[in-house]
């Protein structure tokens, strides 16, 4: 069993293989943290199969500067984010195709609960969303989330306690 | 972690089932392949696009009537300076007795040599003199 570092040289080195193991390996990870955004399969894969074409392309130039695992989780990330916001453009094109809450009651709270959330998401700012997407669907440590994200510790958490007073309000208010 | 992010966390989390990798790869070739071929497709078409312009821009040039207005300009030019060469020598003062005598000459039909119009003021005054 090769490593995720073994196998991105053995990539650079021209093992088309390679890739098809780092894939493999992080396959479930990368699927996992978008079926948490999307709660939908088909976009999941659509999105994880976004992530591993960027990877594909910029692997080549990867330089082992920071862990792979926190290079994946900058382009997870990334590509989330963008599909957020870009998701959020077309639930305001069509919200009048939205269900009725009161259908959603009765079908599933906790469904409606979830989108939510993921809509009162979408209108953070961009840097509290980053954050509040690794806390949330990974659990990750304010140390962890400054590693992906390039900001400093303190700055996370206090991102991270805006992201959350917002939502709370946000969510109050619906 | 307070009661809101725990919240938070257990809406966003739930039990995932397992992809299935080697589906995931074959598709994933797949759009590679459809990526490169748009991506080459993409390449041909601006070198095509540059190759038309660059044969437009030649054409272009080649049509261009810049000389022929070069030319009418010149020689727009050219009778200017025949006009105010010629015709203005009209404006000269010309003595009545020369013109008179120009006048004889022609009614005489005397005929001249170059040397003699040349040097006639000074034939005219030797005769005069002599």
């Amino acid at each position: 069993m090769h490593s995720d570092n073994e196998l991105i040289e053995k990539f650079q080195n021209g093992d088309e293989k390679a890739f098809d193991k780092l894939v493999q390996n992080n396959l479930n990870n990368v699927f996992g943290f978008f079926m948490k955004i999307t709660r939908d399969e088909m976009a999941a894969e659509d999105l994880a199969q976004d992530v591993f074409m960027k990877l594909y392309i910029n692997l080549k130039n990867f330089r082992h500067d920071s862990n792979f695992s926190t290079y994946l989780y900058r382009i997870n990330t990334n590509t989330g984010n963008s599909w957020i916001t870009r998701n959020k453009w077309k639930n305001l094109l069509h919200l009048d195709q939205a269900p009725d809450k009161g259908e959603y009651d009765q079908v599933n709270e906790a469904e409606w609960e979830r989108q939510e959330l993921w809509d009162s998401i979408s209108r953070l700012p961009k840097k509290q969303r980053k954050v509040v997407i690794l806390r949330l669907t990974n659990s990750l440590s304010f140390r962890e989330i400054s590693n992906i994200t390039g900001m400093k510790e303190g700055t996370a958490k206090v991102n991270f306690h805006h992201a959350l007073k917002k939502l709370k309000e946000d969510l109050i208010d619906e | 972690m307070n009661n809101l992010e725990k919240k938070l966390s257990k809406l966003s989390s739930f039990k995932i089932k397992k992809i299935d990798s080697l589906n995931f790869i074959l598709s994933l070739r797949k759009r590679q392949k459809i990526e490169s071929f748009r991506k080459k497709r993409f390449q041909s078409g601006i070198r095509g696009l540059a190759f038309v312009t660059l044969i437009s821009l030649i054409t272009s040039f080649q049509f261009d009537n810049s000389n022929f207005q070069y030319e009418t300009l010149n020689m727009v030019s050219y009778y200017q300076d025949f006009e105010d060469d010629i015709f203005n020598i009209n404006d000269i003062f010309v003595e009545v007795d020369e013109i008179d005598f120009e006048l004889f000459l022609i009614d005489e039909t005397f005929d001249f040599g170059l040397s003699e119009l040349i040097y006639y003021n000074s034939f005219l005054s030797k005769d005069i003199e002599g």
